[in-house]
């Protein structure tokens, strides 16, 4: 029952699949190959990032921009590469408990001899599965492209990187899943979902500059992914735990709601 | 009877917020028999159908499937049945033949054989994409996910709309098929033709509310018909007046127009003895009886409903 449920969203939705995916090592492989012009010219690059106001500095937060984990993160690391996780994971939460009742197929797909939790738990275990396929693609696309132009990023730092997004879009795919259990509307659970990352994403952004947003760092979901800068100190344990834990809640939350919903009234 | 009935409906009550969708229905549907479920549009046909299915969560009341409530555990029941939704929607890019396999494997049953059988049966293309098929087409398909693991209750929303009259009659087979192995169906329609033609009992909603429920017989008996007598002579319709079950609405000389509920013997000795000479009458179908139960104005004294 798992697999043919699983198969068939995977089929659905294989060309959106390998539309991000592509994007993704398209966008690995053009940040990469910059890399070289950058690291040569070296003084030059040090000496311009320096002059950059110290708040567009802290918001991109460049610090270390011409070594290579500093480079990575500031180009890819602070703004695409979470984006890209975040969509996948917004867009699949929100189909999981509210495609099927939109378009109306939920009726007999809940008509048959499977409970609704189990429904729902294939649902989610496909979308992590896909967030964890991006993940070993961007790992694996960041270790070949980093290993072509000589950048040297420890391969456990990249992994870390990857595992920080992958925790991203799944923070995100459970608030559009906790959002489509509620509401039974894909559009709505979507929409929640992208305008509470982007609002997260704009707090974390300012918080070196403005301190009420600093006080709200450890309940922002960036904070637990990429504030511990990956790429060159690695995961905290902390973190990780605040956003699983994260997930947990919400993903509990979405299966009491869509277990009692009122599918299509 | 000593099976359990295939559905309970014990006073289910739904309401969407503030808004009735049906209050207090109770009936059920026993093993071998069709129970056809009538009601003018918007009157919850629906909502009891999708609740039976648990797609919703009844207000207060219940309902069962083999006795066991499905809000408590619908997963058995549902192995049992087959629903057809009354707005099907299926997976449009699909073909109708991964479609079927797709619910095969969700219900973890080979349905392979059953389905190359109704498929051939209803003359369902199974290459072809769904989204390019005909509602007709859809329909069917719709049919044939239903039936295809024989399943021991049948729940169908209006399953014939869409179906042409040749398709309409393979169903009513496949249906007669299924209640002689001792299926039960509930099957709800706003067609009184095809409730009359397979179903042994009918329960009629209006505005949420059962209006009736008994033996498709009993029910024709119940139905007003309207009875128009012609007499060699004028007679007086006082004379008629007294046959039990008869009104007259209307005495035109020679011609006495009536409505009679019921069986007519009495009233054609009587109007014999007067000098009968000719009695014409529409054809008695539920349809009046439908309209006399669902009808705004006054509705005439009825004996069961409720």
């Amino acid at each position: 029952m798992r697999g043919a449920l699983a198969r068939r969203v995977l089929t659905e939705r294989a060309r959106g699949l390998a539309g991000w995916s592509l994007g993704l090592v398209a966008i690995v492989a053009l940040q990469v190959s910059v890399y070289p012009t950058i690291r040569d010219s070296q003084k030059g690059w040090s000496d311009l990032t320096e002059q950059f106001p110290e708040a567009f500095r802290e918001i991109l937060r460049i610090s270390d921009y011409t070594t290579p984990s500093g480079y990575l993160t500031t180009e890819l690391f602070t703004f695409v590469l979470p984006f890209i996780f975040i969509g996948v994971g917004a867009a699949w939460g929100a189909r999981s408990a509210a495609e099927e009742e939109e378009n109306g197929t939920a009726d007999v797909l809940l008509s048959l001899p499977v409970s609704r939790s189990s429904l729902l738990a294939t649902r989610v275990l496909t979308t992590w599965t896909v967030l964890a396929a991006l993940g070993v693609l961007l790992t694996a696309s960041l270790v070949v492209g980093t290993s072509l132009v000589d950048m040297e990023v420890p391969v456990r730092r990249i992994v870390a990187g990857a595992v920080s997004l992958m925790l991203l879009g799944a923070v995100f795919d459970a608030v559009a899943l906790l959002v489509g259990s509620l509401s039974g509307r894909r559009g709505v659970a979507l929409g929640a979902s992208l305008g509470i990352s982007l609002a997260a994403f704009v707090l974390y952004s300012l918080a070196p500059l403005v301190t009420t947003f600093d006080a709200l760092l450890p309940s922002n979901p960036f904070q637990w992914t990429l504030g511990s800068r990956p790429l060159t100190d690695g995961l905290d344990a902390a973190y990780l735990t605040g956003a699983t834990a994260t997930i947990a809640v919400l993903a509990g939350l979405s299966f009491a709601a869509y277990s009692r919903r009122d599918v299509g009234a | 009877m000593p099976r359990e009935p295939a559905i309970r409906l014990e006073q289910l009550t739904k309401f969407y917020g503030r808004r009735l969708g049906v209050r207090d229905i109770s009936f059920e549907v026993n093993p071998g028999e069709v129970v056809g479920f009538l009601g003018p549009n918007g009157s919850g046909k629906t909502t009891v159908l999708r609740s039976i299915m648990g797609l919703l969560r009844p207000t207060s009341g219940q309902a069962q499937l083999f006795g066991v409530d499905v809000q408590e555990s619908g997963i058995h029941g549902r192995e049992h049945t087959g629903y057809l939704p009354g707005t099907l929607s299926l997976y449009e890019r699909m073909t109708a033949s991964s479609y079927l396999r797709f619910i095969a494997a969700m219900r973890r049953r080979d349905c392979s054989r059953r389905i190359d059988e109704l498929c051939e049966r209803f003359a369902v293309d199974r290459s072809v994409r769904i989204s390019e098929m005909s509602k007709g087409n859809k329909q069917k398909v719709g049919v044939v996910q239903a039936f295809m693991h024989d399943p021991d209750l049948l729940v169908m929303d209006e399953p014939t709309s869409g179906l042409d009259p040749l398709v309409q009659s393979e169903f009513d087979d496949l249906l007669r098929e299924s209640t002689a192995r001792g299926a039960a169906v509930l099957l709800s329609s706003h067609v009184m033709s095809e409730v009359e033609r397979l179903a042994s009992r009918v329960a009629i909603v209006n505005k949420g509310v059962m209006v009736a429920f008994d033996r498709v017989d009993v029910m024709k008996d119940r139905a007003t018909v309207t009875i128009v007598l012609e007499f060699s002579r004028e007679v007086d319709p006082h004379q008629l007046a007294d046959v039990p079950g008869f009104v007259v609405t209307r005495s035109d000389g020679s011609v006495v127009t009536g409505v009679m509920r019921g069986p007519e013997a009495a009233l054609l000795r009587r109007a014999l003895d007067l000098g009968l000479v000719a009695v014409r009458s529409p054809e008695q179908t539920l349809d009046q009886l439908f309209r006399d139960l669902v009808s705004p104005g006054p509705k005439p004294p009825s004996g069961r409903a409720a």
